[in-house]
């Protein structure tokens, strides 16, 4: 059994009511709460999300070389639903924090946090491909 | 349910799209708004949509609002997916018409509920309109107007029928017309003041009708029902209501009171009696006119069955009635009501006779029944009157029976007696042993007893007679040997006729006609007067019958005017030349109509003369008929045929003149020996005509004839028949200066008073006298008596009838100035009279008698 999170599975459900304690990677109960449990379905729903991703985030990287705000705003926002819909609430987060910045106008600031975005897509992308590994043995 | 999920994130739609799966709807997904809103327009449309806010192309609040835009009969339930905590997305897609919202990333429980508050608003909608449509089409199809109105009485809303019921569109209502304007047809404002009272009564109200003038000119009736509607503080905010168009039922209503009121005046104003039955033949209605025909109370008849009601009986001889049965069968009063009940056939004027208890008594009065078939309350009924004509009846029976009676005896008339006659004809072909007789009585001198004793007394005479002749054929009873009724019957006049019904033989009536010679031999005492009327009898029998009763009475007639003309008081039997006798006078009339024109008639003159010197004093002119093919016609046999068919007047006139014009010529031609005068007998009928000393007078004036040298002969019989008429004709002619003569002096009863009574210059002896005259002496004393008494009044004599020397020899001794006869000539033709000379010693009695050839 590989730990798919920063912190002890067993905070994960908790995290949501803890504001200051760092985001989970991947809350994969809430995920299988939305999925009414199946994990069939989650598998499937992960391997969506993780061709998907890259594409968004791509995306949003491009736009911010181009430096146009709204539609940073716009990407951002939609990365940040489709993560917190998946339990990715670190990913989620970083793009809220990209799409308060272009909100804002500051697109420095956006750049700035894509930094932290791919890095946690790309540990959220470890966990979820961990989690499919394992339960496709 | 049929979910849409908008969002163009795969791995959130494919978790939402599990996720609703799960709970049980069928998702369809879109990835962007265009999608979306393509999918949400299809023409069956996902009922709830998952909306997310941000997609490319459309956002979720583009489709939102465009959804909204377009009106929908079932708009579908919108949830907004939005970000958690963006309070202005959330503000921003209610207003434009979402439903719901959910935050990202949703929580199970909470979508699990917001998406069964969405289906659970979509079911309530669903009901919602489906109650809607259900009472649309419910209020479209009736015939109802569904309405609201404001406070103020203004339409508010009104559903499409009417425009059907009002005749206007609801647009045309709504806001601008009042409940109370859509009355113009009755007094406008006492109905705004009632509706106005009603609103502000604030109580529902039922049934206020009123009239409507519609668009199409119509008037309608309406009858509206209003619920008040109250706002929640209690104030009216107005009412709500339905008006039906009733105009069907109140024409129906207003057509049921016309036709009650109809009936209720038919009943108390109708003269006969009337009844309204229902189908169980109970009397439902009746009028006083029909409880008075059977003696009961109206309220005694009324609800029971007509014929415990009536009191009918179906026949007197079982007057316990007709039972429990709603109708007799042998009854035709309640059969004609059972017929129009059962068949709805109609009775007209039918008569009947049926039997009633009135009174406790059997009553058969006669009834005229008329009954229809009425339909009231739905059920049939029977509408009957009745017409009590018992009297009608009584009365025709009474002028059938008049029309069949002789006013004057009672006795049956000539109607009636050519039936029995005609039923006797019928019976004797059928049965060879079956006689019958008919006699034909014509009474002798009834004429004369009638017109110169008067009409009362011969009716008197009349009755009498008909009493003799119904007691005499009912004491012939014996002679019927069938037991059937002999008929004495009065034709009319003097003529009474006997049809003797079942002889033993044909030869019984003979006896029969003895019988009644004798009773009417017995003289009558009428009033003071005792007078005889001998009757005179023709029979026919069977044995030669004919075979309507209308010739056998002809056939009756003519045998007793056989009787008669043989001598009066006798019967004759007719027999076949009985009736060629009467063929042949016909034969006669129809000649002698001929016989003026085609100058067969012509005159004979018999000469006048002094029986002291020979000279010829007048010749009397007589007529004589030479028939083309029967030769020479005696006066007797023509002269009363003459008389029965007034051919007499234009005869008389005829003779007068050409006997006028005869004496002229004579006189010019003869010269001192043309006769001293002419005779010209007038007939009975001429003088009753008022214009004979006229047409006298003309005649004379036409010829040329001196008056005085005119004798005209009158005789005894004719004059005395209306003394007093004669009299004054008598007189008018002896004025014109004529002369005037009395014939067959001596033959009637009151030969005296005519000499005192008439202006004559002459008397005629009769015959009767002169034949006799010498072979007694009585005969020549009256004659002598005749010529004394003549000759005291200066008035001549003429002797008629002389036919042997002996009575000229009578008479020269009896000093008679003039005489005439078959002695000295007789009539002669005018050629033949001229050379008339008697011959020399005649008068002196040198010859013998001159023959026994008859005078006429």
């Amino acid at each position: 059994m590989v730990p798919t999170q920063r912190q002890p599975p067993s905070t994960a459900s908790t995290s949501a009511a803890n504001p200051a304690s760092p985001a989970l990677i991947f809350d994969k109960a809430a995920l299988l709460g939305r999925l009414m449990d199946d994990e069939h379905i989650l598998r499937k729903v992960l391997a969506i999300f993780l061709d998907h991703m890259p594409r968004q985030i791509e995306d949003l990287q491009r736009l911010l070389e181009t430096g146009d705000l709204a539609a940073v705003a716009r990407q951002a926002h939609s990365i940040k639903g489709a993560a917190a819909n998946l339990g990715g609430d670190s990913l989620s987060a970083a793009a809220l924090d990209a799409e308060h910045a272009a909100t804002r106008g500051d697109l420095t600031a956006a750049r700035e946090s894509m930094a932290q975005l791919q890095a946690d897509f790309a540990q959220l992308k470890r966990v979820m491909t961990e989690e499919l590994q394992t339960t496709t043995t | 349910m049929h979910v849409l999920i908008a969002d163009d994130d795969p791995s959130s739609q494919t978790i939402l799209a599990t996720f609703l799966t799960k709970l049980g709807h069928e998702v369809v997904v879109a990835s962007n708004g265009q999608e979306a809103l393509e999918i949400l327009q299809q023409t069956s449309p996902p009922r709830l949509a998952i909306l997310d806010w941000v997609m490319p192309v459309m956002d979720g609040i583009e489709v939102l609002r465009r959804i909204r835009a377009a009106p929908s009969p079932r708009p579908p339930y919108i949830i907004m997916l939005t970000s958690r905590g963006n309070k202005a997305d959330i503000i921003a897609g209610l207003e434009a018409g979402a439903n719901d919202y959910l935050a990202k990333p949703f929580d199970p429980g909470e979508l699990r509920a917001r998406v069964g508050v969405g289906q659970r608003m979509l079911e309530m909608q669903q009901h919602a309109s489906e109650s809607a449509a259900r009472y649309d089409q419910l209020a479209e199809q009736s015939s109802t107007v569904a309405w609201e109105v404001n406070a103020d009485g203004f339409y508010t809303y009104v559903s499409h029928v009417a425009l059907q019921v009002f005749g206007c569109p609801p647009d045309e209502l709504v806001g601008r017309v009042h409940l109370y304007d859509q009355h113009p047809a009755l007094g406008r404002d006492a109905f705004a003041q009632t509706v106005r009272t009603l609103l502000a009564r604030r109580q529902p109200f039922r049934n206020l009708e009123y009239a409507v003038q519609t668009d199409h000119g119509r008037v309608a009736w309406i009858a509206a029902h209003g619920l008040p509607l109250l706002n929640p503080d209690g104030s009216l905010r107005g009412y709500r209501g339905s008006s039906t168009d009733i105009t069907e039922h109140k024409h129906a209503e207003e057509q049921l009171r016309i036709e009650q009121e109809n009936l209720k005046a038919i009943f108390t104003s109708s003269p006969v009696g009337m009844l309204l039955l229902d189908d169980q033949s109970n009397i439902v209605n009746a009028n006083s006119v029909l409880a008075n025909m059977v003696s009961r109370e109206l309220a005694e008849i009324l609800h029971q069955r007509i014929v415990t009601g009536l009191g009918c009986i179906h026949s007197l001889e079982s007057p316990q009635g007709c039972g429990v049965a709603s109708a007799c069968s042998n009854c035709p009063l309640c059969q004609s009501v059972s017929n129009v009940l059962s068949h709805g056939s109609s009775v007209r004027d039918a008569e009947f006779q049926p039997a009633l208890l009135v009174n406790g008594q059997p009553h058969r009065p006669w009834l005229s029944i008329s009954a229809q078939p009425v339909t009231l309350h739905g059920r049939k009924h029977a509408l009957v009157a009745v017409d009590d004509i018992t009297k009608r009846k009584a009365m025709e029976e009474e002028l059938r029976a008049a029309a069949r009676t002789d006013r004057l005896t009672g006795m049956p008339n000539r109607a009636l007696f050519c039936d029995r006659l005609q039923q006797a004809v019928l019976r004797s072909q059928r049965q060879p042993d079956y006689h019958f007789a008919v006699l034909f009585l014509d009474f002798d001198r009834f004429k004369t007893i009638n017109d110169s004793l008067g009409h009362d007394v011969g009716d008197l005479l009349l009755r009498q007679i008909s009493g003799r002749l119904c007691a005499t054929v009912r004491s012939g009873d014996s002679l019927s040997r069938q037991a059937r009724e002999h008929t004495a019957a009065r034709l009319g006049g003097d003529e009474f006729v006997v049809l003797l019904d079942g002889l033993a033989s044909p030869g019984d009536a003979a006896i029969a006609a003895d019988r009644l010679l004798q009773a009417f031999a017995q003289p009558y005492q009428l009033g003071e007067h005792l007078v005889y009327s001998t009757a005179s009898i023709g029979i026919v029998t069977n044995i030669m019958p004919s075979d309507s009763a209308e010739d056998i009475l002809r056939d009756a007639d003519t045998a007793m005017y056989e009787a008669k003309l043989a001598g009066k008081g006798q019967y004759s039997i007719f027999n076949v030349s009985m009736r060629q006798r009467v063929q042949k006078r016909l034969n006669l009339e129809t000649d002698l109509r001929h016989a003026l024109q085609t100058q067969q008639l012509f005159l004979m003159y018999q000469p006048i003369l002094s029986l002291q010197t020979g000279a010829i004093e007048s010749f009397e002119a007589l007529i004589r008929w030479q028939h083309p093919q029967r030769g020479l016609i005696s006066p007797v046999e023509f002269i009363p045929i003459a008389e029965d068919t007034g051919l007499v007047l234009p005869i008389g006139e005829w003779v007068l003149r050409q006997a006028c014009a005869q004496f002229i010529q004579w006189q010019e031609t003869m010269g001192q020996a043309a006769p001293r005068s002419m005779s010209v007998n007038l007939s009975r009928n001429q003088l009753v005509l008022p214009d004979l000393p006229n047409t006298i007078r003309q005649i004379l004036t036409e010829t040329g004839m001196a008056p005085e040298c005119l004798h005209l002969e009158v005789t005894e019989s004719a004059v005395m028949k209306d003394a007093a008429a004669a009299t004054h004709m008598l007189h008018a002619i002896k004025a014109l200066g004529v002369k005037l003569d009395m014939d067959d002096f001596g033959t009637g009863y009151s030969s005296l008073a005519c000499l005192q009574e008439f202006p004559l210059d002459v008397l005629k002896i009769d015959r009767s006298f002169i034949t006799n005259i010498d072979r007694g002496r009585d005969f020549a004393a009256l004659v002598h008596a005749i010529i004394q008494l003549a000759g005291n009044l200066n008035i001549r004599v003429i002797a008629e009838g002389i036919e042997t020397a002996a009575q000229l020899l009578t008479l020269q001794t009896l000093e008679c100035d003039f005489g005439q006869g078959y002695l000295f000539s007789q009539p002669l033709r005018a050629a033949d009279a001229t050379a008339f000379r008697v011959r020399p010693g005649l008068l002196e009695g040198q010859s013998a008698s001159f023959g026994s050839e008859h005078a006429v």
